[in-house]
């Protein structure tokens, strides 16, 4: 795999990116209620899972910003695939859009549990991008 | 054995050590006088990010219930992950510190950078637009990805709330450090600069729309998400470079695309032979775009392209030269486009009635015209001076060949103070065409030797240096 400095530093940015939404999941895994920021992140992420259709998604990518590049996207689809959330667009909606504050927290957990997933292999892939370097 | 607040506190600690060991510099630098406002401005904000870092680092440690790491270890697993989170941040931060630290104004081409920043603030809403500059072990400019630096930032913001913003108008570039004495290769700092202008002018949100448009028409049927991104990512950064590359020409004149050349030794290609027996010229052989980076020979033709037009109306005044640099910029133009190709290591999710990687290049041809209009809006109201350096050319030239500093130039019997580009470009020239005039007139000096050749060029560079420090002044 070759990781330029750009891809290098997109793979931190992931790292950085899913802890700061964990770090706010925390909060509604508690049972407070999604805030404008947590909002704002998370409908980035359910756009660029493509769940919302291609226009929503074509729509997303010209944002440039959170969940737009290709580190981000393929770290996710790589993920979901080796765990089996296969459901992470209806996660992200329940969080997002439940009436039941008990529901939004379970699914909150389970969310924090696979952004944790997306921050390990984020660092990871940085970690070998600069091992690769020092070789 | 299962991982405990013990263990978590050992490890936290550590962090707090790196973090010092990276920090404690800036803090004592902060007095000395040997660098300038930007560079300062930049330790500083290490300096308190790093007190930031930590603090937040203890709170997080004090906040933590040790119990939960063996009531649930998976959740205590996921909260603690932050401290590698952060641990990497500082090492990304470490790669920029010791760049700064070493950096200092003996060891960078000050007045070079001055000049350039000069220019630069020129630019409606650049006016107060400042550069730190780091030293880097890569001798390529364009690999250095100093640009970066200012994203990464704002993002360790985002989870260490006391976070320092980054300070507003200040950029980053990068030298190899070995050059901090050569003028003329310094010029590619002009392309550093387009980065920051890029992305302080959003031009990447302006042309998003533009490419994902082009990559739609190109595939003529619907993309797998993944693909089409990555496509995106590729044209996006393409698109950056040459906005980058048209940036540098505008600011400072076809000393840029001399400085590309040599910085590559690209001059010194072979012919390419073609299926047909024939040969193209020798640069048809750098027709690969890379992952990152438009093809060099693409480059080179885009320079042409653009110094020809009447934004910049540069080629005009220099075509009729000798130099074999203008002669490889011509046969850069002329290459068919049909020569460019591009190949990559990504996999494409699905086949495709074109190939992902045609598409991306013909997404890209595109979306060309886009990039040429957002350096006309970049620039709107700025003279790329090429009629002053058309007036200054000969003078300048004719002080250097004297060995005379040309600070203040007397034309027709008036003093006058020439601005950065004639000088920069007349002095490059000089340095490529008219050597040996220079080096004719010194008694003893041969323009058949290197040495000769080496020190005099050198001559040429610091006289071209200490103009531009004496109009900056």
């Amino acid at each position: 795999m070759r990781v330029d400095s750009e891809s290098r530093s997109r793979y931190l940015s992931l790292a950085l990116t899913s802890r700061r939404t964990i770090d706010h999941l925390r909060n509604v895994a508690t049972g407070n209620p999604v805030d404008a920021d947590l909002d704002s992140i998370l409908n980035k992420l359910l756009a660029s899972t493509g769940r919302e259709g291609n226009a929503n998604f074509v729509s997303h990518l010209q944002a440039t910003g959170a969940w737009t590049f290709f580190e981000e996207l393929s770290t996710v689809d790589e993920l979901k695939d080796e765990l089996g959330f296969n459901d992470l667009g209806e996660v992200v909606v329940s969080v997002l859009r439940d009436a039941s504050a008990e529901v939004r927290g379970q699914q909150a957990k389970r969310l924090i549990s696979f952004l944790t997933a997306v921050e390990g292999r984020a660092l990871q892939r940085y970690t070998d991008s600069m091992e690769m370097r020092f070789a | 054995m299962p991982v405990g607040i013990d263990q978590v506190r050992h490890d936290a600690a550590s962090l707090y050590q790196f973090i010092d060991s990276i920090a404690s510099d800036c803090q004592r630098i902060e007095q000395y006088p040997s660098y300038t406002k930007p560079s300062k401005l930049f330790f500083t904000y290490i300096h308190d990010l790093a007190f930031a870092t930590k603090a937040y680092v203890a709170d997080f440690v004090n906040s933590l219930d040790p119990a939960s790491a063996v009531a649930d270890p998976q959740d205590f697993y996921s909260r603690t992950q932050v401290i590698r989170t952060l641990r990497m941040s500082w090492f990304e931060l470490h790669n920029w510190v010791k760049p700064a630290l070493d950096a200092d104004t003996l060891h960078f081409p000050f007045s070079l950078v001055k000049a350039l920043t000069a220019r630069l603030q020129s630019l409606a809403g650049f006016k107060n637009a400042e550069f730190a500059v780091l030293h880097s072990t890569q001798l390529n400019y364009f690999q250095i990805g100093a640009r970066q630096f200012r994203d990464f930032a704002q993002e360790i913001g985002q989870i260490v709330p006391s976070a320092p913003p980054f300070p507003s108008n200040l950029g980053i570039i990068a030298l190899p450090y070995s050059q901090s004495s050569n003028t003329f290769l310094n010029i590619a700092l002009a392309h550093e600069m387009g980065h920051f202008v890029f992305q302080e002018r959003n031009e990447a949100a302006r042309l998003t729309s533009y490419v994902l448009a082009e990559i739609q028409r190109a595939a003529a049927q619907p993309l797998a998400n993944l693909d089409f991104v990555w496509s995106k990512d590729r044209v996006l950064q393409w698109c950056e470079e040459i906005y980058c590359d048209l940036f540098a020409l505008w600011l400072i004149g076809p000393s840029f695309s001399f400085a590309f050349i040599e910085l590559f030794a690209y001059s010194r290609l072979a012919p390419r032979a073609t299926q047909s027996g024939g040969t193209l010229a020798p640069i048809a052989s750098l027709s690969a775009f890379y992952d990152s980076h438009p093809a060099p020979a693409f480059r080179l033709g885009e320079h042409v392209r653009f110094l020809k037009s009447p934004d910049v109306d540069w080629w005009d005044k220099i075509e009729s030269g000798t130099s074999h640099y203008l002669q490889l910029l011509s046969e850069a133009e002329a290459l068919p486009q049909s020569i460019f190709g591009f190949s990559t290591s990504h996999q494409q999710s699905q086949q495709y009635q074109t190939d992902l990687n045609s598409i991306t290049l013909r997404a890209f041809w595109g979306v060309m015209d886009r990039i040429r209009d957002a350096i006309s809006s970049t620039f709107a109201g700025v003279s790329s001076e090429s009629n002053l350096f058309k007036q200054l050319r000969e003078p300048i030239s004719e002080y250097l060949s004297y060995g005379v500093v040309p600070s203040r130039i007397v034309l027709e019997g008036n003093a006058i103070t020439p601005s950065v580009a004639p000088v920069v470009n007349a002095a490059h020239l000089f340095y490529l065409e008219q050597l040996d005039t220079l080096i004719n007139r010194i008694r003893g000096a041969q323009v058949e030797c290197l040495d000769c050749r080496a020190l005099w060029s050198e001559r040429v560079e610091m006289w071209t240096s200490k103009a531009l420090e004496d109009i900056t002044a």
